[in-house]
This record gives C-alpha cells, structure tokens and sequence, in this order.
C-alpha cells in the first residue's frame, strides 16, 4: 500500500506547481449482492416481426397502416416487415387481409415458446456511493497495516430494485445461441445483499501555486482509477475549508 | 480503344444502348461542335464489368448525321458521371456510317440548349473566389509537418480536462507553430487533444484533452513507456480539404440542387416562384410569423431563410418542418456548424413517430441531448419511445373503455329526447307552413288592392279638376252675359243705325256719279292733244321725204368721190357696209395710182441723168455695158430722199468739174443705173396706170348705185310711216267726238257738286264705321244668346262631376277600408311566421345527425377497443422484454428509414456520410450566421431544397476560440500582404445570411418576431437591433411579471427588477488589466463584485426557499459571462475556489460560447474600464456581441461594469448610444446601481 502511495505521490508532483496539502486513506464500502435469475432460450425472431404475426393471427388486417395506428409503429416499418415476412413465406395475402403460412404458424410457435433453461446464481457488486454495478475486482486489494474508517459521505439511500438487477444481467449474461435461438435472462428470481466488503481509497489533497486552487486526487484500488465521482464529492463539501485553514497557514508563516 | 483491349465493334456490342451523360464543349467559330460521352459505369453493367468500373469517357465531335469519336479516355471508378452540366441520354450507336441516318433531333436540340461544362465551372470558380479568405485563415498553419518529440512526463489539471507534456525537445520555429495542432501520444491510437499553449523556455506543451481521454487519463493509462509525442495538424488539413472539396464540387455541377451556385452568388438569387401556398396542419403550437415560416419553407422551391432573434422558437420552426416533411415523405438534414447546435436543434425535436431521427457524427464529440439519436442508440431510443406511447394510449384505452360506455348511454339518451323535440319542430314548422300560406294569400290580395289605390285616388284628383273645371268655365260664362247685357243696354237702337247708314249710302251713289263726269272731261282733253302730236308727226315726214329726192339726184350727178363723200355728210346718209368697203377699195387705188406717178417722175430724172452721163462716156468713149451689166445684177433698195441726194450730189460733182474723170463717172453711173433698176423692178409691181383708173370709175360708179339704193329705202319707210299717222289721226278725232257727245250727256243729268272727291271718302269712312257697329252689336246678341246655352250645359256637367267625384270617393275609402281590414287580419300570423322552426328544426336534425355519426364511430370503436387493448397488452409485453438483438433489429430498420439527419456542416462532407446520404430533399442549416460560407456550402451542396436559420444580428464564425475580426488581425499583423483580406472585411460587413435574407422576395423570407425566452423589460434592452426590421421585436409572454418571475428578494435586487446595470466607477481603483505575457483583459474589481453578487443570489435563492417560492431542491440556473476570456478562467475559478453557492446551477462563457444558450439569470463583467485615450472598448463595441449577451437571460440579467467607461467614454456615437439605450433602459426600470448603493449593503 505505501508503494502504491508513493507512486501516485511521485506522479502527482510531476508538476512543480503542485503540492500535496495533506493525504489520507479510507475505506469505501462496495456491497456484494448474491442473485438467482433465470434464463430462457427464445427465438431470434425479433419482437416486431413477432407482433405482426400475432396481429395478423388475431385479426383481418389488410394494411399495414391499421397496424401501424395499433402498435404505434412507423408504417414504412412494418411495410418492410410484411414484405421480408412475405419473402420468407411467412405470410400471405388474402382477401380479408394477411393470413400466416402454414411456415408462418411454425415460426410464430416457435417464436413465441420460451424454452426455460436452469436456475442460474451470481455475485454482483454495487457502489453506494457512484450507485453503480461495478466488476469483480481484478486485483486482490492491496494490504494495509493500520484499520482504515469509512469513507465520510456513504451514501446509504436504497436505490436497489429488481428491474436495475435485471438490466445489469441482461448486459452480462445475454448471448445468440446458434440455430436461431438466443439465451436471455428472463427472471431475477431473488437477491440477497451478502456482505459489503471493502475498497481502500487514497485522497490528496492538493493546490496548485500557479493558479491557486485547491482540489481532490483519490485513488479507487478497485477501479484502479483517479475517481472524480468521489474526488466530486469531497471538493464540494470541504474546498472552502481548506482554502481558509492553508491560504491562513501559509499567510501566517510567510 | 486498342488500349482497352476492345475493338469498336465489340464495345458497342456490350449494351443494346447506353446511358450516357454528355458534356458540351465551348463553341468556338473555328471548329465544330464537340461534346464528351460519359459512359455511366452504373447503368451499363456488361461495360462496367468489362472495364472494372472504369468511366469510359468518348470525345466526339457533333455532325447532323454522326458522332465522330476523336478521342477516349478513361477516369477512375469513382468519378461522377452525372453532374448539372451534364445532361442524361440513352444512345443506340450504329457503327454503319452509311446508312446516314440523321442523329435523333432530340439529342441534336438537347446538345443545343445545354450549357457548357467549362463556362458554368468558370462562373462558380470566379464568384467562389470571394470565399477563398476563409480557407486561407484556415490554411495558416495547414503546411505544417508533423512534429514528433521526446518528453518528460505528463501532469494533469484538476479535472483531467488538461495536461502539460513536460520536458518537449522541438526546434525554435517548430515551438511556434504549435497551437491548435493535434497531440497524439505514442501507443495510444486516438488524439489525446490539442494544443492549447506552448511554453518555449519551459519547455512544456499545455494540451486540452478530448472528452473522451479523462477516463483513460484517470486510470493513468496515458502514461507510457516509451515517452514520445507527435504534434498534426492532420485534422485541419482533413477539414480544408473538405471545405476545398465542398468548392470543387460545386464548381463541378455536383450540387443537389442546379441553380445553388446562382443562389449564392447572383446578387438577386433567382428563386423559383412557390408553385403554390402549402396548407399545413400544425403539431406544435406556432405563432403567426412561426406559422408563415413553416408555410413559408415548405412551399419554398429552392431556398427560404427564417431570420429567429433570441428565443423567437427557431428550433421549434425547425421540429415544425422536420415533422412536415417526415408527413410527406421527405428526408431532411438538420445541419450547424456546432455539434452543440445539432444536438439542441435534434434535442428539441417533437417526439413523433413520423421522425426518425439519426445524429451522425463522431460519438465522442456528441453531447448529452444528441446521443440518444447516434446510431447505437437509436433502437433503444425507439423502444423507449414506442413502448411509452403505447402504455399511455394502453392505459387511455382502459378508461375509454368505461368512457365508451357512458358516452353510448349518453347518446341514446339524447337521440330519446331528441325525438319529442323533433316532432314538436316538425310540427311547428307545419303550422308555419300554413301561416306563411295564408299570409301570402293575403298579402298579394293586400297587394292587388294596394294596386288599386293608386288608380283610384289618380280618378280622384281627375273628378275633382274636372268639377273645378266646370266651375270656374260657369263663372266666366255668368261675367261674359253680363257684360254683354250690360253693352246692349247702353248702345242706341239697330233701326237708327240702318237708316244712318242708308242716307251714308244714297250720298255715296251721288257723289259716285260726279266724279265719273270729271274724268271723262279729262279724258278729252288728253285725246284733243294727242290729235296734234299726230299731225305734227305727218308734217315732219313729208318733209324729209322731199330732202331724199334732192339728195338722190344730188348723188346721182356727182362725179367726183369727194364730192359724194360731202354729199353723204350733208344728208346724215348712213354708209351701208358694202359703201365702207367700196370707199376703202377706193383709197388704195388712189394711193397706188401715186406711187406709180411718184416712180415716174424718179424714172424720168434718172433717166435724164442717165442719158448726160452716157454722153459723157461716149465722148470718151468708154464702154457702158459693163457697168449697165453690173447695175442689172444687184439688187439694192433705196428710199426717195436717197436718190435725190444721190442726184443733187451728181448734180454737183457734174457742175463743180465738168471735166470729171471716168471712174467716179463710172461709179455715179452705176449708180445711176442701180437706181434705175430699183424704180423699174418696183414699178414692175404696180398695174398699169390705165387698170387702176378704170377700176376706179367702175368703184366709184358702184358707190353711188349703192348709195341710190340706199336713200332710196329710206324714202319707202318714210313714205310708210307718213301713211301710219294720218291714219291714227282720224280714229283719234272719231274717239273725240264719241267722247264729248258722252260727256254732254252726263252733264246734263247730275249736278255738278264741288269737291265730290273728298266728300265720297269722309262718307265712306262714316259708312264704314256704321257697318262695323252693326255688326258688333248683332255679334253681343248672338253671342248672350249662345253663352245662355252654354251657361245651361254647363251647369249640367258640373253636377255629373260632383256626383262622380262622391262615387271615386266612396269607391277609395271602401278600398281602405278592405285593406286595413285584410291587414289586422294578417297581424297575428306574423308572430307564427317570426318564429325559427325551420332552423329550430334544421339545429334539430343536425344534432340527431351527429349523434348518430358519433354513435356510429362510438360502434366501431366499440368494435376496435378489444382488439386494440389485446393486441397492445401483446405488444407492450414483448416490448418490455426486448434483448439487444430486438433492438439491433429495429435499429437497421430505423436507419433505413431516418429521416431527419443531424450532422455538422463538415461532417456533411465525410466520405461515408457522403456515400449513405448523398442527397436530401431538405436542408436545414441552423444558426448559419456562426458558421462561415465554405461551411454553409457542404450541407447545401446535399440539398434540392435549403432552407437556412440564423440571425445576422448576432455574431459572426468563430474560427478557434478567436472570432474572425482576431483572427484577421493577428493575420495582418503576421503578415502584410494577405491577399482574401479585403474580401474577408466585405464578407465580414454583411454575411452571406444576412445577403440572402436582404435580397430575397418576401416569398422566401420570414423573421420570427415574436420571442417568448426574456422578461419584456429584458427585451426591451434589444429591440433597437432590430428595428431596421420590417416587423418589431415583440415579446410573446402573456404576462412577463407571472413568467418571468426570479423569485429573488436581496438587497440589490428586488422582485420586479429585471435589468439591473451595477455601476463600477471609472476610476483606477477599478480599471482593466491585461494579463501577464497575453492580450486578454480581466478585471479584478468585477470579478469580485461578481463574486459578491453571487453570494447574494445564492442567499437570496435560499430565502426564496424558505419563504416557499421555490421548492427545496430546486436550483436558479445563472449563466455568468463576460466579452473576455480571461476574465471568465477567472470567473470560473473564484466559482470552484471560493465560493459554494448550494442553491445555484452555474455556467460561466464568453459571450460569443454562449450564443445559444439562455439562462434564468446573466450576470455580465463588462470588464473594459480605463483612462486611456488612445485605447476603446475593443469586441464590446459590436452590437451583434452586446446583442447576444443582453439576450441570455430569461428572468434577469445584471450588468456589471462601468456606465462612464461605456456611455460616455467609448469613442464610437454609435456605440455611445447602443448602452445609453442599456443604460436608459435600465434606469426606466428602477435598475441602476451605483457603488454607493452597492457598499452600503455590504
């Protein structure tokens, strides 16, 4: 930890005009969710196309501007829609309107059929303070001798719900199968906050002569990244502080 | 073509025929018309295929029966074929010249009429000449090699937004050609920003990174290994050479629309003419002048250009249009020269599903409110949006559901009670059709009668004159009588008068009688003297009868004429015309008879001569038969006088010497015998004496026959007339006696009475007069006599008269009578007929109508709704259940079918963007007043139609961070000699916008002028920039005070203050400065006013708060800006440094960074203050830049400067009064500020 210490001491004073007021460490709260979600294996066939066929199952449609006042969907769309569907010989014209094929019935039955795979588990990471999913940390956490406090602005606000979980395993588990079929997370089944672990974080407080101001520099060791999120924070709340205890300091000792 | 592999005959076999573009060359008088054949590589697959993709290019010259190829070329495959110098044409070539078929006249008069290639790009080359400046700016620095260098190391700002590259190793002149080069970093692929300041003798590089590089600086991903920098200018290369390209195509006929070089260059571009006013329905709500820019620009042909002040709703105007042309099918480009001015312009787009929106452009440099239309994201975009629209028309489903149901009931209510209200309107209007009936019936009786009245009353006044007529005819009768009675009574007696008269008469008879006798006594007198003219007549003949005889004998014995001619004279003999002639006849023998005497005696004298002179001769013998001859020859003529001369002198010359010698004798005798011969030849004329005198006896004898003769006559009429009078003598004596044996007669009878002449007038008058009274006084007797009878009918008449007059007058009040009568009866059915049943019944009909419209699409959506509700509960589930593959599929089908397009001007130009979208129906440029003419031009080349926003009353292009007038400064002080300089101040004066918005028809034009963004007092500090306008600047809010309310309550400012100016003294205490080693300019006095007036905002906000006006987690929006960049850095500084304003959202920008923005409040540092003669106010003297930064704020804007320094100090009057106005503007409004003010709150 104290190498990692000097080294962004070292990187930060590259510029002569800067000084580091004064720097400490905390640690930063990261809860760990455990989730069961779900899967199902579902048909490449997109929703639109979908929903032309059930329309056209459920109803004598025979412009494609009655179906575009219904779904609420550009008629030139589902023009192009009708004639790729056509093209595949997924539908037909006939004289109350489109009827499906006898390949169109297939499809849609396909289509529409959600093959349920497994219960799935998972472990999520989530910010109080960013309120972001963050990744498995790549790197063990650094080790630090002393017991380091809590980061001093937790946000503790609740902001977790099922649908963020479920947007945040969409964008991970996701993926097109071959055959035409893609898996996609269906369901989140439960989650459960585990533990919150613990992210050490390094801030500087930093001014620089040349144009007087007063700023943060915090190291995220999980993000392994300057993290202007909390760099944010603490300028906000103490950068007026620190103006009046070193400008009075230093007025004081010159 | 041997080159190409193919013989003639095999390359126009490859298509059966050919698209080709033809290009004409310049005609020349010498040489025949040649055009070029550009062979499509597109229509003409096999060729295409044959020759790779090559662009077959055959140079020909035109003959009327051929083309003849004198030359082919090749360009490269991506060459345009098809540009507006070109024109299209399918061509069958025949290689079988003799068939000497004709070349089509279509082709031959569509060469004709097309222009020249080279003459049209000659134009656009010689008017884009102008823009070449705006390159040149551009081009600076555009030569520049890359720059590579080793460094020490890289420190970052506060917010990453900077580095410093340390440690630079680069050559003298390279460090100074640094600024705005792009920075790359060695193992890094993308630009990590650009040059912003280069620290020579600190050998350092300040570089303003890329958004998109705080990350990585963040995770000190930056930092390298291998520590090496390159400095390029590669971006600004890459932009000019688009902008170049932009000039090259338009130069080339690659413009979208034809005539666009023309639109922009001719001082009067030629638009065509609106075919027709679109008729629009709106989706936003539009004022008038919105509205007539939206018409405006979609019936506009070519061009339209909407001029917008601060928030007069020009994105709205542009969302308006883009939604319009979605409707019809059209695809639009909304292009700026910002990528911020894009994304606010698509940012505030109507949510349609019409729209398709597409921003295209580098994902790293699109802002927040664009990047929801960039390609990744417009699935989800569109997801969000339908899924939205569903749910909401889902869950309104679900209410009309129970709506529909109330409305059904509602209406077969209504029908119901409609029903009775019916039949009562049908009946009214049945009852009304009756009275009107009746009432008509009676109202033509009322009519035929009124008809009659008329005549009646016509009748009426006829009787009463009539009557009035006899009356006064009986009265003159009644005086006539009486005065005709009263005249015979004064009048004597008929009877005396007759006998007066009788005695008048028997006078009259006598006196008659005497005059006769008197006249006849004349009448012998008379005859007694004519008796004796008579006999003195017969005397006087007789006598003259005895003169004739004597003159007769006289005549007859005379025998000389002389003697005649006396006699003639004595008698008074008239000469008879045969006398005259004889007497005349007589004469000329008398005068010829002389002659021949006269020649005569010369004859015997010259003789005589002649006969002395030949003597002499013969006694001396000498010959005279010569001269004899000689003499005989001529013919000379000679008067009397001369030959006596001509003797005398012989006579003479003979006597003086008689000796005289032969030759003058000669000579007299020739003469002599000359003279001789005259006298013979001219009594060789005459007769012979004898003849003359015999004619003359028998002349004369002649003579007196005929006068005998004569005399004779006259002695018959004498005799004949004595004869005559002795004849009248007697019958007069025998009248005479007859005469006087009458008159004895009458004497005898009558008594002679004197005077009897005038006693017979004086008795006729008397006569005369008698008869008169006579008859007068019989007249007046027959006259009473018939004037009685008169008198008698007349009286009669007069009666009848009255009696018909009482009848007509009877007859017309009776008719009066029946017409009063027919209308009382009437009356009543007028309240029936004033009554409204047929509209009462109409109204009634129309409600039941609609009702049952509404009840037949309450049917039918009754009929829908199930189908809608299942199918969008489907639709909606599936929807919410979207994976990224659902979306990547709707994203394809959406960017097939984008229709509104949002770049930049100059991404409009990159080589992909080019390819997808290579021309659009319309282009929308917005804020064209800050982007340069090169710029302009890459989205209007794109562009059939153009329409352009923009507002020449605020600033100019920026190029940089330096506005042009910088820019063209620090040019001219680099170098003297640019060439675009002059051009460039032009263009600056009057910007292309503003060109075409002064130049076009009102057709194509419209100003928005009605602004809903500033307070009206706020507005008020602006309107003169617009007053040159044709419409005033107005301000849009119903009511500013409610809108526009800052809520704010503090020391300085108070609720109803809205332009506030905080005066900074113009004394040193307070002055500019100019910062250390720049130009720039700040002012530490503002800035700390500004400060302080932050804070006091900031309470204030929070008073506000407190107080409940605003709600607790709500923040005032303040835009702090100032004409200086330095004085913002610092501005912006004091903000994060010192300051901690909790209640206030703060943006702080130049002037010119802000234009487009609008804020709740503007606090503006004015900066400028100084003593300095010499010096002005520099940028803050351009009303475009004071226009923008008065029009920023919404609910308040502050001034924070010198009143002196800019009301009275500023050298310019023009500029003097523009903040006067401010300044007046302010004070009106309670809103000056001085420092005395100002401290006491402190």
């Amino acid at each position: 930890m104290n190498k990692l210490k000097k080294r962004l001491r070292a990187t930060l004073l590259e510029n002569p005009a800067v000084q580091i007021k004064e720097s400490v460490m905390w640690n930063l709260p990261v809860v760990t969710f455990d989730v069961a979600f779900k899967r199902v294996k579902r048909s490449k066939m997109d929703i639109l196309m979908k929903m032309l066929l059930l329309a056209f199952e459920q109803a004598n449609i025979r412009r494609a501007a009655n179906l575009s006042e219904m779904l609420l969907v550009e008629e030139l769309f589902i023009v192009d829609l009708i004639e790729k569907m056509q093209r595949m010989g997924l539908i037909h014209l006939e004289k109350e309107g489109y009827k499906l094929t006898q390949k169109g019935h297939e499809q849609l039955k396909t289509g529409i059929i959600d093959e349920e795979m497994e219960e799935e588990w998972t472990v999520l990471f989530y910010s109080p303070s960013h309120d972001k999913f963050w990744p498995a940390m790549t790197e063990p956490v650094p080790v630090t001798e002393e017991e380091l406090s809590l980061y001093r602005y937790v946000n503790n606000q609740d902001l977790i719900n099922v649908d963020r979980m479920l947007k945040i395993l969409a964008e991970r588990e996701n993926r097109m199968e071959e055959n035409g079929f893609q898996t996609v997370v269906d369901d989140v089944k439960s989650f459960n906050q585990r533990m919150v672990q613990h992210a050490p974080c390094l801030e500087f407080r930093m001014y620089n002569k040349e144009q007087d101001i007063f700023y943060a520099r915090v190291w995220n060791t999980w993000l392994e990244r300057w993290d202007d999120a909390l760099e944010k924070q603490i300028e906000e709340q103490e950068r007026l502080e620190w103006r009046e205890k070193w400008t009075a300091t230093a007025e004081f000792s010159e | 073509m041997r080159e190409l592999g193919l013989d003639e005959r095999s390359f126009f076999s490859l298509e059966k025929s050919f698209h080709v573009y033809i290009e004409k060359y310049p005609q020349a008088a010498d040489r025949l018309l040649s055009v070029a054949l550009f062979f499509d590589n597109k229509a003409n697959a096999h060729m295409a295929d044959k020759y790779n993709g090559l662009v077959i290019v055959m140079h020909c010259v035109v003959e009327k029966d051929r083309f003849i190829a004198t030359n082919v070329t090749t360009r490269v495959a991506h060459t345009s074929v098809q540009t507006n110098w070109r024109r299209p044409v399918d061509l069958t070539f025949d290689l079988n010249v003799k068939r000497g078929m004709p070349v089509p006249l279509d082709v031959l008069s569509l060469i004709h009429e097309m222009p020249v290639a080279q003459e049209s790009s000659v134009y656009v080359k010689k008017r884009i000449a102008s823009w070449e400046g705006y390159l040149k700016i551009q081009e600076r620095h555009a030569d520049i090699p890359d720059m590579a260098s080793r460094y020490s190391g890289l420190t970052f700002n506060g917010d990453f937004s900077r580095v410093t590259i340390t440690g630079c190793q680069l050559g003298e002149k390279e460090w100074k050609s640094l600024k705005d080069l792009s920075v790359k970093l060695k193992g890094i692929d993308k630009d990590i920003g650009k040059v912003l300041k280069a620290n020579r003798s600190a050998r350092t590089v300040e570089v303003e990174l890329h958004g998109y590089m705080e990350e990585e600086a963040r995770q000190q991903r930056l930092h390298m290994n291998q520590k090496e920098v390159v400095f390029s200018n590669f971006a600004t290369v890459s932009q000019v050479k688009r902008l170049r390209q932009g000039f090259k195509h338009l130069e080339n006929g690659l413009a979208a629309n034809p005539e666009l070089e023309r639109l922009l260059f001719e001082n009067k571009p030629p638009v065509r003419a609106p075919k027709r006013q679109a008729r629009l329905q709106f989706h936003n709500h539009l004022n008038e002048f919105q509205q007539e820019a939206v018409i405006g620009a979609m019936s506009a042909e070519d061009l339209y250009v909407i001029q917008g002040p601060p928030g007069t709703g020009k994105t709205t105007v542009i969302s308006e249009i883009c939604l319009q042309n979605a409707k019809v099918g059209l695809r639009t480009l909304v292009a700026s020269q910002s990528n911020l001015a894009v994304d606010n312009a698509l940012g505030r787009l109507l949510a349609n599903k019409d729209i398709r929106i597409l921003r295209v452009g580098r994902t790293e440099s699109i802002e927040e409110e664009g990047k929801k239309f960039i390609e990744e994201n417009v699935g989800q975009y569109w997801k969000d949006q339908t899924q939205q629209e569903v749910f909401a028309q889902f869950e309104a489903c679900k209410k009309r559901k129970t709506e529909l149901e109330a409305e059904w009931a509602l209406n077969e209510k209504e029908q119901e009670q409609l029903q009775p209200v019916l039949a009562q309107a049908e009946r009214a209007l049945e009852v009304k059709k009756v009275a009107q009936k009746e009432f008509d019936e009676g109202q033509s009786f009322i009519e035929e009668q009124k008809k009659d009245v008329p005549v009646a009353e016509q009748k009426q006044r006829a009787a009463r004159q009539q009557v009035q007529e006899a009356e006064q005819a009986l009265r003159s009768l009644e005086t006539s009588i009486e005065q005709d009675e009263t005249f015979l009574r004064d009048e004597s007696d008929k009877g005396a008068l007759q006998k007066e008269w009788e005695s008048a008469q028997q006078l009259m008879q006598r006196l008659h009688r005497v005059i006769a006798c008197d006249e006849l006594q004349e009448e012998i007198n008379r005859k007694k003297q004519n008796i004796d003219q008579a006999a003195g007549e017969c005397e006087k003949r007789a006598t003259e009868i005895n003169q004739t005889d004597v003159a007769s004998a006289k005549i007859a014995a005379v025998k000389r004429i002389d003697g005649l001619k006396w006699i003639l004279l004595e008698h008074y003999i008239e000469r008879s015309l045969r006398a005259e002639q004889l007497l005349a006849e007589l004469d000329c023998i008398r005068g010829e008879l002389n002659q021949f005497t006269k020649l005569k005696a010369y004859n015997d004298q010259l003789n005589r001569a002649i006969s002395y002179v030949e003597q002499l001769f013969i006694r001396q013998r000498v010959s005279i038969d010569q001269l004899k001859q000689r003499a005989g020859n001529g013919a000379s003529s000679y008067r009397a006088d001369e030959i006596d001369h001509f003797l005398d002198e012989l006579r003479k010359a003979v006597k003086q010497n008689p000796n005289i010698d032969v030759r003058t004798l000669g000579d007299y005798l020739e003469g002599l015998y000359r003279r001789r011969h005259f006298v013979w030849q001219k009594a060789k004329r005459l007769k012979s004496y004898d003849h003359y005198k015999e004619t003359a006896i028998e002349t004369f004898r002649l003579l007196k026959q005929e006068m005998i003769h004569l005399l004779q006559q006259k002695q018959q009429m004498n005799k004949v007339s004595c004869q005559k009078f002795l004849q009248v003598l007697e019958e007069q004596r025998a009248e005479l006696r007859s005469l006087q044996s009458k008159h004895q007669q009458m004497a005898a009878l009558q008594e002679w009475i004197a005077n009897a002449k005038e006693a017979l007038q004086q008795n006729e008058k008397k006569a005369l007069h008698l008869q008169k009274k006579k008859e007068q006084y019989e007249q007046v007797e027959r006259r009473i006599e018939t004037n009685r009878i008169e008198r008698l009918e007349k009286a009669a008449q007069l009666k009848g008269a009255e009696q018909k007059l009482a009848q007509l007058e009877t007859h017309l009040k009776e008719l009066r009578d029946t017409i009063s009568r027919k209308e009382e009866e009437l009356a009543p059915l007028h309240v029936i007929l004033s009554t409204q049943a047929e509209r009462e019944h109409e109204r009634v009909l129309k409600h039941l109508a609609s009702l049952s419209f509404t009840r037949e699409s309450l049917k039918q959506e009754k009929q829908k709704l199930p189908l809608f509700q299942s199918v969008q509960e489907k639709w909606l589930s599936l929807l919410e259940k979207a994976s990224d593959h659902d979306l990547d599929e709707i994203r394809k089908l959406y960017v097939k079918h984008a229709n509104v397009i949002g770049t930049t001007c100059v991404a409009s130009a990159r080589k992909d963007f080019l390819d997808n979208y290579p021309v659009f129906d319309v282009v929308i440029i917005d804020e064209v007043s800050k982007a340069t003419p090169p710029e302009l031009l890459l989205p209007m080349l794109k562009g059939k139609k153009i329409i352009l926003v923009g507002d020449h009353h605020q600033l100019p292009p920026l190029i940089g961070n330096d506005t042009l007038e910088e820019t063209l400064q620090e040019m001219a002080d680099e170098s003297e000699d640019f060439e675009g300089k002059v051009e460039l101040k032009k263009l600056l004066k009057e910007s292309l916008f503003e060109r075409l918005f002064k130049n076009l028809p009102k057709s194509n034009k419209t100003m928005l002028a009605i602004q809903y963004r500033m307070h009206e007092n706020i507005m008020a500090a602006i309107t003169p920039f617009y007053e040159q306008e044709s419409d005033r600047l107005q301000c849009g809010l119903t009511d500013s005070d409610l809108e526009r309310d800052h809520l704010l309550e503090s020391p300085l400012i108070q609720r109803d203050n809205h332009l506030l100016w905080v005066d900074m003294p113009n004394e040193p205490a307070f002055f500019e400065e100019r910062m250390k080693g720049g130009k720039s300019l700040y002012n530490p006095a503002e800035l700390r006013r500004t400060g302080a007036l932050l804070k006091e905002l900031d309470e204030a906000a929070a008073q506000a708060k407190q107080a409940g006006r605003m709600k607790a987690d709500e923040k005032k929006s303040i835009g702090v800006i100032s004409f200086y960049g330095e004085q913002v850095k610092r501005i912006d500084r004091l903000i994060h440094q010192e300051l901690r304003l909790r209640h206030l959202t703060i943006r702080t920008g130049t002037v010119d960074r802000f234009q487009g923005m609008e804020m709740d409040v503007i606090l503006l540092s004015m900066v400028r203050n100084h003593h300095n003669k010499q010096d002005d106010i520099g940028f803050a003297k351009d009303y475009r830049r004071l226009n923008v930064a008065l029009s920023r704020a919404r609910e308040l804007l502050v001034l924070i400067g010198s009143t002196k320094m800019f009301t009275e100090r500023t050298k310019q009057a023009d500029t003097r009064n523009m903040y006067t106005h401010v300044l007046e503007a302010a004070k009106k409004q309670h809103g000056l500020r001085t420092l005395e003010e100002v401290t006491q709150h402190e």
